[in-house]
């Protein structure tokens, strides 16, 4: 704990003292920047391949995805109910750089959801994977640079995240009738 | 009064994903040459398709994230309720670009058509057991040769108009069947178009009842070998992208690609295609043309149709794949026609 202050102090004392490094870990610390950046990107997926079996495949990731983030999701409130972190703006003086959100701080979210995304992704397709996990990375520091995170957090959130896509991925045989059933839905809507 | 701000965000947000997935629909449909989705005509060069997605998505970006500051770093929407927003944020940008698409289709087809249109003799032919437009050559030998022609199902006799030009300058009669009607494809109704139309050709004195040719487009085409195969008459054949395997029947997105969503609907609805395909067995019946010469022409862009299946196998059989065309438009590219017109020539 006394090294997550450490680190959290170290990233976080940065802050307020470039205004442009601060204008753009706003930009990457909001709840939207990133988090659409990532949908887009998977939704981009969606429709690569040059035949009708590699877009499948894709396809498949994408529904991995999905579920993966509702994974890590669930775990993070199941967490959130039996243990409480306060946010570092809390409980020390901090440079806020944003709003001060009141759920618990470990695990992070934001993090955890993120490094669904990219841990799926990595699975199927390393280069998305890499960028993805780069923009998950951006994520885990914006917040912390920010002050609504400590490290830890978002360390157990990336975690969580990668497990539920390990987890995720390595129930692909079970899961392949949903994926098979929502693929079907969208080749008859001509977008699959 | 905290809710009511945060609906107030997600519908900014709304705003945000729908204009900036507007643009993102035109990056997809320009990097996989979706025609449904594109705004641009066909053949810009892509970059002008990209340009168009990534200003609209920085605009949208500009704005949101440039002047909302205020609501961005308010509590907003939850990660459940931020991908409702965005979700539909797509949906909506899927339908508007849906419907812009179409427009802007019809507004580049109807530029073209001015330039394009080409005149013809022709006449309308409106029996009770048959239909169809009949082109004869203003010079040349008397009586013609005539060539049958099958269109695309769903698609108008003015589709194969351009092959029929090219027909009669040629010296060839041309004989286009009007099959836009659903039931024209009911099977086994579809086997007695051919056979209905050259009885009809026959009792016509300025034809030459023995030098029949058959020109098919799509199914159309799997319907102009299979009455080949079972009509002598019939001296040679040309293919347009024959669908020949049921598989291809349901290709679902790269329909996009060719068609417009109205169009692909419309393709899709033709009683069971995929059963037609099967019952008319063009595949199997290519076997039984030996002494009926068949040209198959295949877009080398076609991804309804992929012609890697088929070869050259037969004796009498010659595929030719024609580059930068896709599934749709051979019939209307003028190398298609001269080859055509050059096979007929060769072959009746």
């Amino acid at each position: 704990m006394v090294l997550d202050t450490a680190l959290f102090n170290l990233i976080n004392g940065s802050a307020g003292r470039v205004a442009v490094v601060d204008s753009l870990m706003r930009l990457l610390v909001n709840d939207y920047f990133l988090p659409t950046a990532l949908c887009l990107l998977t939704a981009a997926l969606w429709f690569a391949g040059s035949s009708k079996q590699e877009r499948g495949r894709n396809q498949r990731v994408i529904v991995s995805i999905i579920m993966a983030v509702l994974l890590a999701n669930v775990v993070v409130k199941l967490c959130n109910l039996v243990f409480f972190r306060p946010r570092p703006f809390s409980v020390q003086q901090v440079n806020l750089l944003f709003y001060r959100p009141s759920d618990s701080s470990l695990p992070a979210n934001s993090a955890a959801v993120a490094f669904a995304f990219a841990g799926v992704a990595w699975q199927r397709h390393r280069w998305l994977g890499v960028v993805m996990g780069a923009l998950a990375g951006l994520f885990a520091i914006a917040r912390i640079y920010c002050g609504v995170h400590y490290p830890l957090d978002l360390v157990a959130g990336g975690l969580v995240g990668s497990v539920s896509a390990y987890l995720v991925g390595k129930s692909q045989r079970a899961l392949e009738p949903l994926m098979a059933a929502v693929i079907g839905v969208a080749r008859r809507l001509y977008l699959a | 009064m905290e809710f009511r701000e945060q609906i107030t965000i997600g519908v900014i947000f709304l705003v945000f994903a729908y204009f900036a997935s507007l643009g993102f629909w035109q990056l997809v449909a320009t990097w996989q040459r979706l025609e449904a989705l594109l705004w641009l005509p066909r053949g810009v060069k892509a970059r002008w398709g990209y340009s168009l997605g990534s200003s609209l998505v920085a605009a949208a970006s500009l704005w949101f994230f440039g002047t909302r500051s205020e609501e961005i770093f308010s509590p907003g929407p939850a990660s459940s309720e931020f991908l409702f927003f965005l979700s539909a944020g797509l949906a909506l940008a899927l339908v508007t670009t849906v419907i812009i698409s179409l427009f802007l289709d019809r507004v580049w087809a109807s530029l073209q058509g001015l330039t394009e249109r080409r005149r013809s003799d022709s006449e309308l032919i409106a029996l009770k057991w048959l239909r169809g437009t009949l082109y004869l050559p203003s010079s040349g030998e008397a009586p013609s040769p005539v060539v049958c022609m099958a269109p695309e199902p769903g698609e108008g006799i003015e589709s194969l108009e351009g092959i029929a030009v090219s027909l009669t300058e040629g010296g060839f009669a041309a004989f286009s069947l009007d099959m836009s009607s659903q039931d024209s494809w009911r099977y086994p109704d579809a086997l007695v178009e051919f056979p209905q139309a050259i009885a009809y050709l026959d009792t016509r004195d300025e034809i030459d009842g023995s030098r029949v040719g058959a020109v098919g487009v799509g199914l159309g085409a799997d319907l102009a070998i299979r009455a080949a195969a079972e009509d002598r008459q019939i001296k040679a054949v040309v293919a347009l992208a024959p669908v020949m395997l049921p598989s291809h029947a349901r290709p679902g997105l790269d329909l996009l690609r060719e068609m417009s969503y109205p169009e692909a609907i419309r393709w899709s609805r033709v009683h069971q295609r995929g059963e037609l395909v099967t019952r008319l067995g063009a595949l199997e019946h290519v076997s039984e043309l030996d002494s009926q010469p068949l040209l198959i022409v295949y877009g080398e862009e076609d991804r309804l149709v992929p012609s890697a299946g088929l070869d050259a196998s037969q004796r009498a059989t010659k595929v030719k794949p024609i580059p930068g065309q896709g599934h749709r438009g051979l019939e209307r590219d003028a190398q298609v026609m001269s080859l055509i017109t050059g096979w007929f020539h060769e072959h009746i």
